[in-house]
This record gives structure tokens, C-alpha cells and sequence, in this order.
């Protein structure tokens, strides 16, 4: 072959490959934005996990600035008995609340979902889904703990404050919005003998629950930690009446 | 000094990797293939060095031309629709384990004739 | 150390400093890719966790700038020398109206539970009920006029009669009001499969009403610690 034959058929080579290349650019731009796919999908995940961080960093900001907020309540009311007093009952408004670590004698009741059976393994007549924790068992064991007297309630790390809910969302159990999955570990503080008690009598919540086929544990313990609510306590609509 | 230098430099780089800010999740794929590559550099100077041949401006811009190369090659697969990452995937990992395999019979060779010589 | 040798020394550090502040800014991406479940979600479900996080950060940014005002606020008066104890009033008011310890009015729901014929009201369906309305947003919630507040609990004692913190007692007809996003409660509990759509569909006999200026009254009786440490 001489050189002017080699040029010719390079020169239709690159031609050939540069229009195929640019083709197929073009079909694949049109396909993403008729599917909807790949560059509106990658742009929508960075915001989400763009705003994700954003929330996370004034979450932080917003915790040291609650510590700040304490030091300056202190030292504000050093001098001032009348204001002392105030701050301390402040201190146990808060507490109530929710927002502040609480520890004390109490008690630690785990539910989980019965792994152990199967469509096959139960009667023909059961439901499986009995066996599985569903959220008004844990709203009914919520409110029998209430009702023994507990001053702090929090279920796998999950504060409960005055309003909480606990919903089923499909498959999933939420708790303060927050996706919440077995073996469901439920602190209390209070005194472990009334709740044991209200709690684990015949034909109580444990009884009805155990009867169901969901695995119950309850054991009182000296000390335990609850952890504070994380979300914010906000007021929209109500105001003091007149 | 170069080893002190290494692992001044990496140390660095975990103390403000964990703080950085985070990238854009689109370009989270190019910084992956980025890092194969980056890594096969490494140990390909790693494997040289032992072999006695390492050449320092072969192994610095291997490590950068790699890098950029296949964050190139990960576009335009991206553009053309063919997953032209795993073919780098796949060549970059295999030097990998090519190198390794130089690395680990260099040392195993080392010991043996370390064991021949306390034998004599 | 000849110059060369410093080349090579720094060179290689600064090679090492970028791959492994590359590794951990990429495993950063990913740990908060895996955190959010984002791998797999759908377009539609991408927008409502972008909207969710969004809401997320503007909730968490007002209380933050309110924070921000109340220290501001403190120091004024530190250094002015003059009496705090006006700002912890205020604190306080916010805390008890949330508490329960006042009275309160607002916008809201009024729901009337009452007994028929074939269907009586336990105190799990009055639970259920409060639960909903939590999380539809109710900020203030009241049976027969009694509030609910954090740890109010209910039970039954008869078939007629359901106790609410051990003294008191109530009967049908249950009067549930709620202050809150109107629109928010109306929707959750009328939608298919919402508390009132399924209980009406099942023989209770059941109403809701949308009001305004609903009043509720404060918590009667003192909430005291005896088993938190303080």
C-alpha cells in the first residue's frame, strides 16, 4: 500500500470512529432525559445528602449552643436568689421534657419478633405476623409503664416525650419519625418492683404478648441511662388563652 | 526518611479527610476509580523497589497519569453507555495482585536463604 | 542530604497525603449514601427525603437563631448587671405551656367518640386514637377535658368506664380535642385506612369537627421526680 493510500483509509478510519462516538453521545443524552434517569437521579441524591450534612452541622451547633445556653443561666443568676430558683426550676422543666440524659433505678424490657417461626413451623389457624411486634404493642406497654409511675421511657435509643407516636409505616415501626426495627429495647426508670408488677402479671401485657408468640425479657436493674429526645420540641399552634 | 515521610503524609490525610467537607455525590464515582488506580502505583513502586529497578519519575507520574486516565475513561464510558470502568477495574486490580505476588515471593526467597545461611 | 533526596522525600509524602485524604473523603460519600438509603430510592422517593431533610435543617436552624437570640439576650443583662430572672419567666412560660401547665387555645380538631348499640370504646381504641393525633402534629390534647400530657395513661375498669390517671373517670360520650395542623389531622385520620375510616367502617360511631380557638385546660396535679437522679 502507498502513502496515499494508507492516509485515505486512516482519514475515513477517524472519520468513521468520530461520528459513531458523537452518535452514540446523543442517543444516550436523549434516552437519560426521556427515561428520567442517571443525571435528574444523581443531581437529586446530592442534594438530599447535601442538606443531610447541612442539618447534621447545625444539629451540632445547635447542642453546644444549648450548653452555652446553661453556662449563661448560671452565671446570670449567681448573685440572685430569686433567679436561682427559677433556673432550678427551669432545670426540672426540662428534665420533664425530655431534653436533657436521665439516669436512675429502673427497668429494661426487650421485645423482639419471633425469627424462630415460619409459615410452615405454626398451625394452620395462626397468623405469623402475630408473632412479630406490631407498634400498638409497644404503645400498650407505653402506656401500662405509664401508668406504674415512670418518669422517663425510651425505646432503642428513641426518647419518648409527651408527643411521641409510635406508627407502623408498611413493614417498619417509626418512633419520633424515626425508623425503629426488633429487638425492640424499652428503658424505664421508676421503681422495678411496681413495674414488674403492673407489668407482668397474669393476664397482663407480658402474659398477652408472650401468648401471642413475641419474645419478652424484663429485668430490673440499679441504674439505667435514657438518652434525650433529639429532634426539637417546637409550638405552632397553641399560645396561652386569655 | 521517605517511610517517616509516608506516614506523615497519610496521617495528615486521615486527619483531614475525616473533616472535609463532603464532595458532590456524581463525582463520588470518578474518586473511587481514582483510588484503584492510585493504588496500583503504589504497589507497583512498591514491587520495583524490591526488584531493585524503581525509577521515581516513572512511579510519580504513574500515579497521577493512572489516576487521571481512568477518571477519563469513566466519563466516557459514562457518555457512551459502556461500563468501561470495570474493564479498569478489573486491569488495575490484576497488576495489583501481579505486584503482590512479586512482593510476597521476594520476602519468602529473602527468608529462605536467610534460613539456609543460620543452617551452614 | 543532597536536594535530590528531599525532592523524592517530600514528593512521596504529598503523594500519600492525597490517596489517603482521598480514600477518607470517599468513604465519607459512601457511609452517608449507605446512612440515607439513597442507593436504591426512586426519583419520587428522592424528592420527599430532599423536602424531609430540608424541613429537618429549617427546624433545626430556628431553634438554633433562637438559642443564638437568648444568649445574646443573657449577656446583655450580665453585663448590664440588671435582673435575669425576667428572661427565665419567659423560658419558663415556653416550657410549662408545652409541659401542660396552663391553659391553652388554638386551632384544631374536636372529636367526638360515643358508645352504640354494637360498638363500645376500650381504652386502646382512645390510645390508638391519641397516638394518631400525635403524630398527625397535635400539640395539645384533652379527653372530656382533661389534659393529656406526658404521662397520662388510660385503662379500662369496667365495661363502661375508662380511668384516666387513676382518678378519673370517664363514659361516653368521649370529647377529644386537639390543637394542632387542622389540615394535617383531618387528612391522617379520614384518609382510607385512617383512624376514622377504619372505625366508622367497622360500626363505631364517630365524628370530627375542624374549630377555632378550641380551648384546653391545664394539667390539675403537681409533676414531681422522685427516681431520676439528678
Amino acid at each position: 500500500m502507498n502513502k496515499k493510500n494508507v492516509c485515505i483509509t486512516l482519514g475515513i478510519m477517524c472519520f468513521l470512529l468520530t461520528v459513531a462516538i458523537i452518535i452514540q453521545f446523543n442517543t444516550i443524552k436523549n434516552a437519560n432525559m426521556i427515561a428520567g434517569q442517571g443525571g435528574v437521579s444523581t443531581e437529586l441524591k446530592d442534594e438530599v445528602l447535601k442538606w443531610k450534612e447541612k442539618y447534621d452541622q447545625t444539629f451540632k451547633e445547635l447542642e453546644k449552643s444549648e450548653e452555652e445556653l446553661e453556662i449563661q443561666r448560671e452565671s446570670a443568676s449567681n448573685n440572685d436568689l430569686v433567679s436561682s430558683e427559677k433556673q432550678e426550676e427551669l432545670k426540672l422543666a426540662n428534665i420533664l421534657l425530655g431534653l436533657t440524659q436521665v439516669s436512675g433505678r429502673g427497668t429494661i424490657i426487650t421485645v423482639e419478633d419471633n425469627k424462630n417461626v415460619t409459615s410452615e413451623t405454626i398451625g394452620a389457624l395462626e397468623n405469623i405476623s402475630d408473632y412479630m411486634v406490631h407498634a400498638e404493642d409497644l404503645w400498650m406497654i407505653v402506656n401500662e409503664l405509664k401508668n406504674a409511675r415512670v418518669e422517663a421511657i425510651s425505646i432503642n435509643d428513641e426518647r419518648i416525650i409527651a408527643n411521641s407516636s409510635i406508627t407502623c409505616e408498611g413493614n417498619v415501626i417509626l418512633i419520633n419519625g424515626n425508623v425503629v426495627s426488633s429487638p425492640f429495647v424499652i428503658t424505664s426508670i421508676g421503681s422495678p418492683e411496681a413495674i414488674i408488677g403492673a407489668l407482668d402479671r397474669p393476664d397482663g401485657i407480658i402474659d398477652f404478648l408472650e401468648r401471642d408468640g413475641v419474645i419478652v425479657n424484663m429485668e430490673g436493674k440499679e441504674k439505667v441511662t435514657i438518652p434525650k429526645y433529639n429532634g426539637i420540641i417546637d409550638v405552632k399552634y397553641i399560645r396561652n388563652a386569655d | 526518611m521517605v517511610i517517616l515521610s509516608i506516614i506523615i503524609g497519610c496521617l495528615l490525610g486521615v486527619i483531614i479527610g475525616v473533616n472535609a467537607p463532603l464532595i458532590p455525590y456524581a463525582y463520588s464515582s470518578y474518586l473511587a476509580i481514582s483510588i484503584i488506580a492510585a493504588l496500583d502505583s503504589v504497589f507497583g513502586g512498591i514491587s520495583s523497589t524490591l526488584k531493585g529497578n524503581f525509577d521515581f519519575k516513572i512511579f510519580v507520574s504513574g500515579f497521577f497519569c493512572n489516576a487521571i486516565l481512568s477518571i477519563l475513561l469513566t466519563y466516557l464510558g459514562q457518555k457512551l453507555n459502556v461500563d468501561i470502568y470495570l474493564a479498569t477495574i478489573v486491569v488495575f486490580v490484576g497488576r495489583m495482585f501481579t505486584n503482590l505476588t512479586i512482593i510476597r515471593r521476594h520476602y519468602l526467597e529473602k527468608w529462605n536463604t536467610k534460613k539456609e545461611q543460620n543452617k551452614q | 542530604m543532597k536536594k535530590g533526596k528531599w525532592t523524592i522525600i517530600v514528593t512521596i509524602g504529598i503523594m500519600s497525603f492525597i490517596l489517603v485524604l482521598v480514600m477518607f473523603m470517599q468513604f465519607k460519600v459512601v457511609e452517608q449514601t449507605d446512612i440515607v438509603g439513597i442507593e436504591n430510592m426512586r426519583d419520587t422517593e428522592l424528592r420527599e427525603a430532599l423536602a424531609d431533610w430540608k424541613e429537618k435543617y429549617e427546624e433545626t436552624n430556628k431553634k438554633l437563631e433562637e438559642n443564638r437570640a437568648k444568649i445574646s439576650e443573657y449577656k446583655e443583662k450580665i453585663s448590664e448587671n440588671k435582673e435575669v430572672s425576667e428572661i427565665l419567666e419567659k423560658e419558663l412560660e415556653e416550657a410549662n405551656i408545652i409541659l401542660g401547665k396552663t391553659d391553652v387555645e388554638g386551632d384544631g380538631v374536636i372529636i367526638t367518640l360515643t358508645d352504640n348499640d354494637e360498638k363500645t370504646y376500650t381504652y386502646s381504641n382512645i390510645l390508638d386514637l391519641i397516638n394518631e393525633l400525635k403524630f398527625a402534629g397535635a400539640e395539645a390534647i384533652s379527653i372530656n377535658d382533661i389534659r393529656v400530657i406526658g404521662n397520662t395513661y388510660i385503662a379500662n375498669i369496667s365495661n363502661r368506664y375508662i380511668i384516666l390517671n387513676n382518678n378519673n373517670k370517664i363514659t361516653s360520650p368521649y370529647v377529644i380535642k386537639a390543637i394542632g395542623d387542622q389540615n394535617n389531622m383531618q387528612s391522617n385520620l379520614s384518609i382510607k385506612g385512617g383512624y376514622i375510616y377504619v372505625l366508622s367502617g367497622n360500626g363505631y360511631t364517630i365524628n370530627m369537627e375542624a374549630k377555632k380557638k378550641i380551648k384546653i385546660y391545664k394539667h390539675e396535679g403537681e409533676l414531681d421526680l422522685k427516681y431520676i437522679e439528678k
